[in-house]
């Protein structure tokens, strides 16, 4: 019982964290960041198991937050509101190859991401080949060059 | 693109799926329970009036993991101001005893198992004992725990890996 309470209670702490911290909290993996993940692996890894080393806890543990993922993603895809609340709603940056400013400011990108991510699945050089550029539920920017 | 498909195995794929979310679940609904250790189902209680102590401690416990047993003496159990706790060698074998409260004033191991003695001044109100310890064992284990010289509280264990 309280394996299943120590990985429900994780779970709820790791998803309010993550989500208010921002979209792109960890994902432009850089070094630090992977380090940083680690860490809070590392932090959490106590409060889960707690002062139980067996096979039993950990194969609980595990059951418990891969059923709650799947479960919110359940839930998220029945209520398309909770669905929001948990996962964000994705941001247009770059409309018709004009710059949102205000957006972008918001979301704390600038053009040198946006480029950045042109650059590596597009080949693109400039930014008036960007006809859309999108800031996604998961924090990557899609790109959608002009002439598309 | 269509080549790619394979619309049987999809739909089998998502058929198995199903079922292991159920399974999933109803393993989470189990270990809510305690049937993986402490919950509801896996707390008991034996002996009682008829046996020489009381004994409330966890079915299910987990090798390695923790656990506690909360022996209540029988006032009848109590000789010469003292109290005696037995636990027979197969329980007591399978237990990384870490703290006993109160301290017993004596501790003796033998092939038959481990014998604690208390103090007990006052025979009307004989001690509670709390055992705490790590379980070390993997499997189903049968013994006893006995107060004094009467009848014995039967233990069940069952210790996960």
């Amino acid at each position: 019982m309280d394996a299943v309470l120590r990985a429900l209670a994780i779970y709820v702490v790791i998803l309010l964290l993550f989500r208010l911290t921002g979209k792109r909290s960890l994902l432009q993996a850089t070094t630090f960041d992977f380090v940083l993940l680690l860490i809070v692996g590392e932090a959490t890894q106590q409060a889960l198991l707690g002062d139980d080393f067996s096979l039993t806890n950990a194969v609980t543990v595990i059951g418990t937050l891969i059923g709650l993922d799947r479960l919110a993603d359940y839930l998220g895809f029945r209520f398309p509101r909770l669905d929001k609340l948990m996962e964000s709603t994705s941001v247009i940056l770059i409309d018709d190859g004009k710059p949102l400013k205000d957006r972008m400011d918001k979301a704390h990108v600038n053009e040198e991401d946006i480029l950045e991510q042109a650059r590596q699945n597009h080949g693109i050089e400039r930014m008036d080949q960007v006809k859309f550029a999108v800031l996604e539920r998961s924090g990557s920017i899609s790109v959608i060059p002009t002439g598309q | 693109m269509h080549d790619t498909e394979d619309p049987r195995f999809q739909r089998r794929e998502w058929t198995v799926e199903r079922v292991w979310w159920a399974v999933l679940a109803l393993l989470v609904v189990m270990a809510l329970l305690g049937v993986f250790s402490a919950g509801p189902l896996s707390e008991t209680t034996t002996g009682g009036p008829d046996a020489g102590v009381e004994v409330e401690h966890e079915r299910f416990v987990r090798d390695t993991g923790k656990s506690t047993w909360t022996i209540r003496v029988q006032p009848e159990a109590v000789q010469n101001q003292k109290a005696t706790v037995f636990i027979s060698d197969e329980l007591a074998q399978a237990m990384q005893i870490q703290n006993v409260a109160p301290a017993p004033s004596t501790e003796t191991s033998t092939r038959a198992g481990l014998m604690l003695e208390f103090d007990a001044p006052q025979a009307d109100s004989p001690p509670v004992v709390r055992l705490r310890f790590r379980p070390d064992a993997i499997g189903v284990r049968e013994g006893e725990v006995r107060g004094g010289d009467l009848p014995a509280a039967p233990v069940w264990m069952l210790f996960y890996p």
